[in-house]
């Protein structure tokens, strides 16, 4: 974990939305896994917004590249919506607990609601070129919403649900899950990044078939890498940190608390 | 190079920058980030006698130019961090402050005789100041004689530099810092955050579990000006200031208004290089208007003049 300066060397409008924000920042890009984030400082000579935005790693490449899947909701994201190529900002990470990598025999099934597929696209990249055999579900309010479908389609198999039925399957991407064909014989690993109703059925689906589970988890940070005890959660281990001791965490440690 | 160095009584500071309590933990994350060795000390997460677990998320609120938290004092207790964070926080080469909290009178005194024997520690924070805790917290800072019981008996059996961090949210500040000096502090540390509440709009909810919290950053400091101004001019004893320190102007600022150390609080969430860059920038501005030490601006703020 370092905190240092990157340049903005790309920026993807992927809906009105919805953008993807690459920097070069090499350290990042080797260090960094599937499940961690960096917190990106927003304001500069300003004291507003006041504190750091955290994202998921979206992405990285070999060539130093790291890119945040970011979602407009508010002053932060909107002034990062706003920087041009070049602008530089301060990133601190990589930080916080990855995905666990399955064991060989494994299938993993990514779960994905929303902007949860920043740190799903990721993990779902490191799982293949791992050679496994990943299952995608990705739900989203709209088509639009939806990124990267083409390559998506193209890297695993893929089941897609729109809330407005703008594309593929009508409703929830959860009840789209709980419908799916799992195969009695074969050992799943669920992996999981959304609101937390999606959280809750994935979860217990999980949890009653006895596959093992991880979500990844959001709360309001303070210092982001574990000394305010800010963004504190109950566990069945009493509180814990979500960026130091999560992001990511085992799903039988928090349901009871989603 | 200036000498930046302060002494509060028998303790020297290298300089005047301190980092706050419950800004870094008990250091062990945000060494990787600052070198402490170059600041004049750290406070460390307030210690309580019994672990506490803190309060019901969310704690932490952005609000304009600060933020609202609601942490609860979550700490391990007097066992643990002695057990489990006292060997790191011996091999920091700075001043290192134990900020201490209690439920009662006794607790802080339990607290201070127990770590009298560590010579490492060299100054104990009384926090009788936090907003977010039902027992102890601000109640001993709100209450004069409180403040006067808590420090005389710590007083009783500590030989460490004693220093009481109070509340802005009370009437006379001036009062209760007289207080504190009357009962035995060698400084008085202000101020811890201010009273403060955020609610949803969409569903009428408080946005911090605790429903208040404690506002910092740089949103507060102009309140925290006035406050180290006024005490200032009520106590002989040095003046820990603080409250939305966000640059070394800041910090200027504090020293004019009569601080003699600051501490540096949640700006270090927005800039972990904070504290050093205050250092630079107040070593050169002493340089530039042809100061020799930093006790040439203390307490020098011009009425009238």
């Amino acid at each position: 974990m370092i905190n240092n300066k990157y340049p903005v060397v790309d920026k993807i409008e992927h809906s009105d939305n919805i953008f993807e924000l690459v920097f070069s920042a090499p350290y990042i890009a080797d260090q960094g896994l599937p499940g961690e984030f960096v917190n990106v400082k927003v304001n500069y000579n300003l004291p507003h917004p006041f504190l750091r935005r955290p994202f998921s790693l979206h992405d990285v490449s070999e060539d130093g590249k790291v890119s945040l899947l970011i979602k407009v909701v508010g002053a932060g994201t909107r002034k990062l919506q706003d920087c041009s190529l070049g602008d530089e900002f301060e990133l601190l990470g990589p930080v916080g607990k990855p995905f666990t990598i399955p064991d060989i025999d494994c299938t993993p099934v990514l779960v994905a609601g929303g902007i949860g597929i920043a740190p799903i696209y990721f993990l779902l990249k490191r799982l293949v070129n791992e050679d496994f055999d990943p299952i995608l579900f990705l739900g989203a309010k709209t088509s639009g919403d939806i990124i990267k479908k083409k390559e998506l389609i193209s890297t695993c198999n893929v089941h897609f649900a729109t809330e407005d039925g703008s594309f593929a399957k009508e409703g929830f991407v959860s009840d789209l899950l709980l419908k799916h064909d799992f195969n009695v014989n074969e050992k799943y690993y669920f992996y999981s990044c959304g609101p937390k109703p999606m959280l809750k059925k994935i979860g217990e689906f999980a949890i009653q078939n006895n596959f093992e589970c991880e979500v990844s988890l959001e709360e309001n940070f303070g210092c982001g890498i574990g000394a305010c005890y800010g963004c504190s959660i109950l566990t069945k281990d009493g509180y814990k940190r979500i960026c130091r001791d999560g992001p990511v965490f085992n799903i039988k440690d928090v349901f009871e608390f989603l | 190079m200036i000498d930046l160095g302060v002494n509060i009584g028998s303790v020297h500071f290298k300089n005047p920058i301190l980092l706050a309590s419950g800004i870094i933990g008990f250091g062990e994350e945000y060494q990787e980030i600052i070198d402490f060795e170059n600041l004049g000390g750290i406070v460390t997460k307030s210690i309580s006698l019994n672990p506490r677990a803190g309060n019901k998320p969310p704690r932490i609120v952005e609000t304009p130019c600060g933020m609202l938290n609601s942490i609860g004092l979550e700490n391990p207790g007097l066992e643990k961090f002695l057990n489990e964070k006292v060997d790191f926080l011996k091999t920091i080469k700075t001043n290192v402050v134990v900020s201490v909290a209690g439920s009662s009178i006794d607790d802080f005194v339990e607290i201070a005789k127990v770590l009298e024997p560590i010579e490492e520690f060299k100054i104990l924070e009384l926090n009788i100041s936090c907003p977010n805790v039902k027992e102890g917290g601000i109640l001993f800072g709100k209450n004069p004689d409180l403040t006067r019981s808590v420090v005389r008996r710590v007083r009783e059996v500590s030989t460490k530099n004693l220093w009481v961090k109070l509340t802005p949210n009370v009437t006379n500040i001036g009062n209760i810092a007289s207080i504190a000096e009357e009962a035995g502090a060698d400084a008085i540390a202000l101020i811890n955050t201010f009273e403060g509440m955020a609610i949803d709009i969409n569903t009428f909810k408080p946005k911090l579990g605790n429903v208040i919290g404690g506002l910092s950053g740089p949103a507060i400091k102009p309140m925290a000006i006035k406050r180290v101004w006024e005490v200032f001019q009520t106590v002989k004893i040095p003046i820990v200031g603080m409250g939305g320190i966000f640059s070394w102007k800041d910090v200027v600022e504090f020293l004019i208004a009569g601080a003699q150390i600051v501490q540096i609080g949640s700006s270090i969430f927005n800039d972990p290089l904070l504290p050093i860059k205050a250092i630079t920038g107040l070593s050169d501005f002493l340089r530039s208007h042809n100061y020799s030490s930093i006790s040439e601006i203390v307490g020098k703020t011009k009425i009238n003049e």
